[in-house]
């Protein structure tokens, strides 16, 4: 072969292969998609139980879900195995979470948006500006069939990614990683049991403890009020990617202002900003950051009102969101134009 | 540690581990902080050796995970040869499988252009027949009230890469509170953030409660 005809060749080659692997792309990243849509879609519409591993902080510790979809409606039960720790239950959109090292139960009460299943993400083409998403390949699972590996990979430092296993019959998540931008690993979900299908009785969706002596607690989310009121509020540091998605504004215990709802996305992941009128003596609004799990959140006191900004995003998104949150009177000065973020 | 504990935590991590021993290998996990640290760490020496490590590349990184292999020599990854050639042979296979479907999904496409849309995944989900994978799960016992939940324990893991690292703990706010806003804001999250918030909320180990700043 001549050198001239290798370099045709290669010429040849470089060029088919230039126009082949777009198309190769968009082909592996609508097919990733659709695996994401159908494991969202089996998570919130499919009847399953199972047992699964939490690893997390050096912690490792068994649980069990039930989780009943019958007449469109969700019941879904939380608990852990070693038994008489907290319990999750989601029944006919009311969530209740029992702590018994506090005695109390916290009820909150879904909003207007039907809960679960109204809530499902689009997976439209935002989701790709701000995860890329692989199929990495496929591997037996922990339960011993067939999964495929997906990974949803940040493209920046202001949210998570994950790594899921996902069931190639069913769909179902059975090993979840969550994953920070570096690719470290949060936490891991990994079923060692898992029945999708069949049906669970009523008597499955009740506490397996007694919380009749339990204080009962009212989220910030109870009792809504219809949804699509306007913001008066101005949130001014909200990261690339997140877009405000809805306002609601849901009537608090009595005497105090209602509690404003704003729900920020980026296609996948949620942050919600919550904004209290001042309560009632002798509470006082708190400043403060927390966490439960990998759900960040910040606090602060703005003219009186609590401000909050809560999501499975990492602390800084979060304390971000709630820095930048003012109230409808401030002045304009104060309104600055979102300055470009500096990548954390 | 025992040869064969390894062997199961391996095979457990493989889906290998007979239904029986699995059930008595978690009650172990439950009551050994040790074995269940060691279990992240299978995990993940699994992972790398089957490439599953992507977003973390560089010296540095291989550096300080041959130098936890190292530390933990007796722990670790020093599976048999057979072992770790399966690794590799299934990590080969993977890629070959990946390339076939990748050729049949041009194929597809093109197909579809002349014919109807290619289905998506959703689509091909089967409905109807309930799908039965490992072991049965019984409906959750009645426990006794008030019970606490004991997950406070001390692990010995080193600096790692992979395997969920302890991150300092946030309790600024009061534990009632945070829970509060989390539940709250569960209910517009994503069904997979959903259950992670609320898998939290039930796996945390009571903290006491720190005074309002």
């Amino acid at each position: 072969m001549t050198r001239s005809l290798r370099r045709r060749l290669g010429v040849t080659a470089g060029a088919a292969l230039s126009l082949v692997w777009p198309v190769v792309a968009v082909i592996a990243a609508e097919s990733a998609r659709d695996w994401l849509k159908a494991m969202n879609d089996a998570l919130a519409t499919k009847t399953y139980q199972g047992d699964f591993l939490h690893i997390a902080d050096g912690h490792i510790e068994r649980l069990r879900i039930l989780h009943r979809v019958r007449d469109n409606e969700v019941a879904e039960h939380l608990l852990t195995l070693a038994g008489g720790g907290r319990e999750v239950l989601r029944i006919n959109g009311e969530l209740r979470c029992f702590l018994p090292d506090q005695q109390r139960v916290l009820i909150e009460t879904e909003g207007p948006s039907g809960g679960l299943l109204g809530t499902l993400p689009s997976f439209g083409a935002e989701l790709e500006r701000n995860y890329r998403l692989e199929l990495e390949g496929r591997e037996r699972s922990s339960l011993g069939r067939e999964s495929r590996i997906l990974a949803v990979v940040p493209r920046d430092g202001y949210r998570f990614g994950y790594r899921l296993w996902l069931d190639a019959e069913s769909k179902m998540p059975v090993r979840t990683d969550l994953v920070d931008a570096h690719g470290r690993v949060l936490e891991q979900l990994l079923f060692t049991a898992l029945v999708v299908g069949g049906s669970l009785p009523d008597s499955a969706f009740r506490p397996s403890l007694d919380a009749t002596s339990y204080t009962a607690v009212r989220g910030p989310a109870s009792r809504p009020t219809p949804s699509g009121v306007a913001l008066d509020w101005h949130l001014t540091r909200v990261p690339p990617g997140f877009e405000v998605r809805s306002v609601d504004q849901q009537a608090a215990s009595d005497g105090v202002e209602p509690v404003t709802h704003v729900v920020l996305s980026d296609g996948l992941a949620a942050i919600s900003v919550f904004i209290e009128g001042p309560p009632p003596p002798p509470r006082q609004a708190v400043a403060g950051q927390g966490r439960v799990g990998t759900a960040f959140l910040s606090s602060r006191v703005v003219s009186g009102h609590q401000v909050t900004a809560v999501g499975e995003v990492p602390l800084h998104t979060v304390d971000l969101i709630a820095a930048g949150v003012l109230p409808p009177d401030a002045p304009p000065g104060a309104l600055r134009a979102i300055e470009p973020l500096a990548q954390p | 540690m025992s040869e064969l504990l390894n062997e199961q935590l391996s095979a457990l991590v493989d889906g290998e581990l007979p239904v029986a021993e699995t059930a008595l290998l978690l009650k172990r996990l439950e009551r050994e902080p040790e074995l269940a640290a060691r279990l992240a760490r299978y995990q993940a020496y699994g992972d790398l050796l089957r490439g599953h490590q992507p977003h973390a590349s560089g010296d540095g990184l291989r550096h300080r995970i041959s130098a936890a292999l190292k530390a933990e020599a007796p722990l670790t990854v020093a599976p048999d040869r057979a072992r770790v050639a399966r690794l590799w042979t299934r990590a080969v296979s993977g890629l070959a499988v990946a390339a076939g479907v990748a050729a049949v999904s041009l194929v597809l496409l093109q197909q579809g252009r002349t014919s109807a849309p290619t289905q998506g995944v959703a689509a091909a989900v089967p409905a109807g027949e309930p799908t039965v994978t490992g072991t049965p799960v019984q409906p959750p016992k009645i426990a006794a009230a008030g019970v606490v939940a004991q997950a406070s324990t001390e692990t010995r893991e080193p600096v790692s890469y992979v395997t969920p690292a302890p991150r300092p703990r946030l309790q600024v706010m009061p534990q009632a509170e945070l829970a509060r806003y989390v539940m709250a804001h569960s209910e517009v999250s994503a069904p997979l953030a959903a259950r992670s918030v609320l898998v939290h909320l039930v796996a945390d180990a009571p903290v006491a409660e720190s005074p309002d700043p």
